[in-house]
């Protein structure tokens, strides 16, 4: 802690004074590309400057004054963030309590140097968001906050080798072959097909759906790309994107869970992508929800089997998996030999899916509850599916249309505590 | 009932009958409204009198339908509390089977409503950190209930492993 005095100064302190125009800065471009485009017909163009100049007055004055208005002050024990205007805030977060402290950088405060730092405490909305510092600043200050967690000292984490590191063409390229863009492509194909006899009236449909998937592809691999992991004391730093770059921490503790996840035509080339479940990383659905929760965009085999047994602390592939037995084909015709389930004294592991497969891993000791369903056409073929219940997140671990004994015989024991179930052939 | 769920240690408690006696009310009240709606249409829109036949009959029907399935529901609704979980079964045709560890439980709900007030029935919910823990016991008398729910929690406390 030899740089300490500059930031745990017991002192309060501002933002960077370019905070402001860096937080509406995507407003600001926004009203430039309204402005360009209705000046082109050059009818209103006076109102347009006037507006502008009003939105801009309006803009800098209540962001000036939120940023005079905010203040920061970090103690030995707590950090204190003072908001408001007209309704004052005044937040203190107790260092012990951070779960994590993230780095981030749109793509416009990159370019001043400024960083976005955000501490996450568990509980949805009790965190705070320092935007913006420079970013040595920032950088400087989340050693500091790591330093003082229970977790132990960060130090080394800076300039440790990288355990993985993505290649820009692989990427690029797994992207492309994701199940859902090769579905799209052949979607549109057979629409363009169908279309040459008859003029071509969709073909701008095609082109526009086409531009949404490209999109889409651009904004994954933007946002994935440069994507390293390095082990740190406090589990694994994630780093990654192109235009804007956010660096994120898992602890291993915190892991409930890893799923692989292989789309069709990755298999053929033995790609896999690799999510976890971590607790407090609320998963919301959309995307950005998603990519937090992504320990490898896409890697061999071998390397997330290698990663996962490091996040795990157990080896997962000496598992011993089993098939649902035959009579599941009535319910499960295609995938029948893909609902695998097997388990051992620390791991569950099941496997399913038709195009893309995906291998779930919990540890038993983070299942927080087991239930057990059975249908009517599962009674009568004398089936059941299990569910393991964890927190909310990518992973979701289910063995599906097995045997209803050895269901019943999961479902009691599978639990940490319980003896390790024995299975029948 | 079944030959499957046999818990080696506990008995299995079923729920109060009351639960049924609650849940016929309901239905009987949601027939009575929508032979009602169906009454007012058939004076106020000249319509077709077969879709209104066809209306009454499917009613006509669900009604015991919906009477006999109630008590089997009911019956089969059903908790065991072992040493270090609970369990509760629920379902006829879809049978749902849940097992909770006390250690695991984040925090247990007991509710009531004022049909269920009046029937002197309340209802146990147990809460664990993941999403797709839906345990719950209904038709409990209040006393049960509370006992459940601080021995759920007095055991909660002791066995308390977290996330």
């Amino acid at each position: 802690m030899s740089a300490a005095p500059p930031i745990a100064d017991e002192r309060f302190h501002r933002l960077h004074p370019l905070s402001p125009l860096l937080r509406s800065g995507l407003f600001l471009v926004a009203w430039a590309g309204w402005v360009i485009n209705s000046s082109r017909d050059g009818i209103h163009r006076r109102e347009v400057a006037l507006s502008g100049l009003i939105a801009l007055g309006a803009g800098l004055v209540l962001g000036a004054g939120s940023w005079w208005f905010t203040r920061y002050r970090v103690s030995a024990e707590e950090i204190r963030v003072e908001t408001g205007f007209l309704f004052r805030q005044s937040r203190r977060i107790r260092i012990e309590r951070l779960q994590a402290v993230e780095v981030q950088q749109p793509l416009l405060a990159r370019i001043f140097g400024m960083a976005e730092l955000s501490l996450e405490v568990a509980g949805g909305d009790a965190g705070a968001k320092l935007a913006f510092l420079p970013l040595p600043r920032a950088v400087e200050l989340r050693r500091q906050l790591l330093d003082r967690t229970p977790g132990g000292p960060a130090d080394v984490a800076v300039d440790e080798p990288a355990l993985y590191r993505v290649d820009p063409g692989r990427l690029l390229a797994s992207q492309f072959l994701r199940t859902g863009f090769v579905s799209a492509l052949v979607g549109a194909l057979a629409g363009l097909a169908a279309n040459a006899a008859g003029r071509g009236a969709g073909v701008v449909l095609v082109a526009g759906a086409g531009l949404a998937v490209l999109t889409f592809v651009a904004k994954q691999f933007a946002t994935l790309y440069g994507f390293t992991l390095r082990e740190s004391p406090q589990g694994l730093r994630i780093v990654s994107g192109l235009l804007g770059v956010r660096s994120q921490t898992v602890p291993f503790g915190r892991v409930q869970g890893l799923v692989m996840v292989e789309p069709l035509l990755w298999r053929t080339l033995g790609w896999v992508r690799v999510d976890v479940t971590v607790a407090g990383v609320a998963q919301g659905g959309s995307d950005n929800d998603q990519l937090a929760s992504t320990l490898l965009p896409v890697a061999t085999r071998a390397e997330a089997e290698a990663l996962a047994q490091r996040v795990l602390d157990a080896d997962h592939t000496a598992v011993r998996l089993q098939e649902a037995p035959t009579r599941a084909s009535w319910l499960a015709p295609l995938t029948r030999r893909r609902l695998r389930v097997g388990w051992d004294a620390t791991l569950v592991v099941t496997t399913r899916g038709l195009l893309t497969t995906r291998t779930d891993v919990v540890p038993r000791a983070k299942i927080q509850s087991v239930h057990l369903v059975q249908g009517l056409l599962q009674r009568l073929l004398g089936l059941a599916t299990v569910r393991l219940d964890i927190p909310s997140g990518p992973v979701a671990a289910l063995a599906a249309h097995r045997d209803q004994v050895e269901a019943w015989q999961l479902a009691i024991s599978v639990v940490d505590g319980g003896p390790e179930p024995t299975m029948t052939p | 009932m079944d030959d499957l769920f046999v818990v080696p240690d506990a008995p299995w408690v079923a729920v109060s009958p009351r639960l049924a006696v609650l849940r016929r009310a309901l239905l009987l009240a949601a027939t009575a409204a929508a032979a009602l709606g169906l009454t007012v249409l058939a004076l106020v829109v000249p319509a077709d009198r077969w879709i209104l036949v066809v209306a009454a009959l499917a009613l006509a029907v669900a009604v015991p339908v919906g009477w006999r399935l109630i008590g089997r529901t009911v019956a089969s609704w059903a908790y065991a509390e072992r040493d270090d979980d609970l369990f509760v079964r629920r379902g006829v045709a879809f049978r749902r089977f849940e097992v909770v560890p006390y250690g695991r439980m984040q925090l247990v709900d007991i509710t009531a409503g004022p049909l269920q007030r009046r029937l002197g029935l309340a209802t146990v919910h147990l809460h664990t950190a993941a999403p797709g823990t839906r345990a719950r016991i209904p038709g409990l008398v209040p006393l049960e209930a509370a006992r459940l729910r601080d021995r759920l929690t007095a055991l909660g406390e002791a066995q308390a492993s977290g996330l």
